[in-house]
């Protein structure tokens, strides 16, 4: 019995082997990914504060967000989030790295490893060493402020600064990051491209603009889309360094979301705000898909 | 012509030191503001090294809170996120880059759609769960949910598609390998620079990993490292930074050195199925 047992297996395990591999991964995937989406959708259409009977509301939570001043707020930050992180992000990433594949340049590795670091370090622990920086009597920067001949900044007290200083830290995180997408993509250039229009009478600018630009397209795209969907979801930055504040100038929508469900217990409308945070990310990946798509047609 | 040659290399790398003194300085000055008695933090203008070296911070960080938990939480569920991870979803990978079978492409394209949800979506659901599993305060909290990463599933099946030839798997089988046995044996050695870049990736994400901790956990004992500095800056901000750079540095300078000895790692897995030509 046992041996026909054992037989049966031997024969049939190529086939059923697949089955057993994935059946763990699908099992946490089914209760922690796929289920509480589900849930999430069923709650979002509900009002519960987390006891009692869920009440069920329709689109109401939905239509509530276009009408609360709050979360527009929060999402016109969120917007400017987006928008600075992308052009510090792209700008001082690529002009890094350009700098760094520049041929006269030694020890290329010690620089890409030094610019690096910050994007393994402790989002809290940096924001807390940032709040040391930005202090409006004793901190680092208004020091080089005043040497500028500025005046001292209350970079965290100030509501139209608030935000400037929440970008500060995610580009001292994340331009070390994205640039070293850069130098790849740059590394993988040909040389002889160059070479040739040189020959031909090229400046720098010139071989800049319609050599590299060019070429290194996708890899714009991918930390474009990238930077864009992380900024999305601003949370510990801002919630660290300002909590929000002042007056809310720097509150994000995962802020919003995270007061909306664990301060005002109001969850079904917290869920409706996730969605709304799905709705920016799958708008962005479609993009990407597309514009991806439309690349490799034209190569 | 040599002599203009020189003034641009000048040039370039004054500026990229000058971006290297913006990157380390932050930490630099953590690290060093950890010695200093307290007051030197706010001295005008700030001092770089401190002038009388002590280590009262730290001595205050332990006897005062239970740093040593929190770091002791975070090194466990780190690591207990990293292995288990990294295991089912090479497990996965490996099913879906070598094997065929029914509902293989559904399967794996409900993945990658995964891979644009945002955390955020599920947050409060996983919140209302993490609350009927009992499971409020626990490990289990922070490590279950995370365990079936669809970065990570998509990451091993890309690499393992072209690591582990076909020809090894029928050998093997030939042999009387079992399936399983092929996996450990022949296809994870295979992969070790993907699973070592996954496991970097998943080591810093659950390090870092702030807000999800913030939710589950709010007994003082049971907080990760970034919970509880987050709950020191609320009672020291203004007041004692000293306490609050010693925690900080403590929980910065380990990741650091550990990067620095697996960068190559770290960068090369970073860049696979980014920067394809």
């Amino acid at each position: 019995m046992l041996e026909s047992i054992m037989h049966w297996w031997e024969k049939k395990q190529y086939r059923i082997a697949p089955y057993l591999f994935i059946s763990p991964f699908y099992i946490l995937f089914a209760i922690f990914m796929v289920y509480p989406i589900c849930f999430g959708i069923y709650l979002s259409l509900h009002e519960w504060s987390g006891i009692g009977e869920m009440a069920y509301v329709g689109l109401e939570n939905y239509l509530n967000l276009f009408k609360d001043g709050d979360f527009y707020l929060a999402f016109s930050n969120t917007l400017w989030y987006m928008g600075a992180s992308l052009i510090v992000n792209l700008v001082f990433s690529l002009i890094l790295a350009v700098l760094l594949n520049s041929a006269l340049v030694k020890c290329k590795k010690l620089f890409r490893t030094i610019y690096f670091i910050p994007i393994v370090t402790s989002v809290v622990a940096a924001a807390i060493v940032f709040t040391l920086f930005y202090d409006r009597d004793y901190g680092l920067f208004n020091l080089l402020f005043v040497a500028m001949g500025g005046k001292p900044l209350d970079w965290l007290g100030d509501t139209s600064l608030s935000k400037f200083a929440v970008i500060g830290l995610i580009a001292w995180r994340w331009v070390g990051f994205n640039m070293v997408y850069f130098l790849a993509g740059l590394q993988s250039i040909p040389k002889s491209l160059y070479e040739a229009a040189l020959v031909d009478g090229a400046n720098s600018l010139q071989c800049f603009l319609k050599i590299t630009i060019p070429l290194l397209r996708p890899v714009i795209l991918f930390v474009m889309v990238t930077t864009l969907i992380g900024s999305i979801q601003i949370f510990d930055e801002p919630y660290v360094l300002t909590g929000g504040g002042p007056a809310d100038s720097s509150m994000s929508v995962v802020i919003y979301l995270f007061r909306t469900g664990m301060e005002y217990l109001n969850l079904g409308y917290a869920a409706a705000i996730g969605f709304v945070l799905f709705g920016m990310t799958f708008v962005l990946s479609w993009i990407q898909l597309n514009l991806m798509g439309a690349f490799e047609r034209k190569e | 012509m040599s002599r203009k040659f020189s003034v641009s290399q000048i040039l370039l790398y004054l500026l990229l030191v000058a971006g290297a003194v913006f990157m380390v300085l932050p930490l630099f000055w953590c690290v060093s503001s950890s010695f200093k008695v307290s007051g030197e933090i706010f001295d005008y203008p700030p001092t770089l090294f401190p002038k009388q070296p002590t280590l009262d911070n730290y001595r205050e960080l332990f006897s005062k809170f239970p740093y040593e938990r929190w770091y002791l939480n975070s090194v466990l569920v780190t690591a207990l996120l990293t292995v288990l991870s990294v295991f089912f979803c090479s497990l996965a990978g490996f099913a879906f880059a070598k094997y065929r079978f029914a509902l293989q492409k559904p399967l794996f394209a409900l993945v990658l759609a995964a891979l644009i949800v945002p955390f955020q979506v599920i947050l409060i659901p996983l919140y209302v769960i993490t609350i009927k599993l009992g499971w409020m305060n626990t490990y289990y909290a922070l490590i279950v949910p995370f365990m079936a990463s669809p970065f990570g599933i998509f990451l091993m099946c890309q690499f393992m598609v072209g690591s582990v030839p076909n020809e090894v798997m029928e050998s093997a089988r030939i042999d009387g390998c079992s399936e399983f046995k092929i996996f450990s044996k022949f296809a994870l050695p295979l992969s070790r620079p993907a699973l070592g870049a996954f496991a970097i990736y998943q080591f810093v994400f659950s390090w870092n990993s702030f807000l999800w901790p913030l939710i589950v956990l709010n007994e003082t004992g049971k907080y990760t490292l970034p919970v509880g500095l987050q709950s020191l800056f609320g009672i020291f901000y203004l007041k004692e930074f000293g306490v609050l750079m010693a925690g900080s540095a403590l929980a910065i300078i380990p990741v650091v050195i550990l990067f620095v000895l697996m960068q190559e790692h770290f960068v090369s897995g970073l860049t696979v199925g980014a920067v394809k030509e």
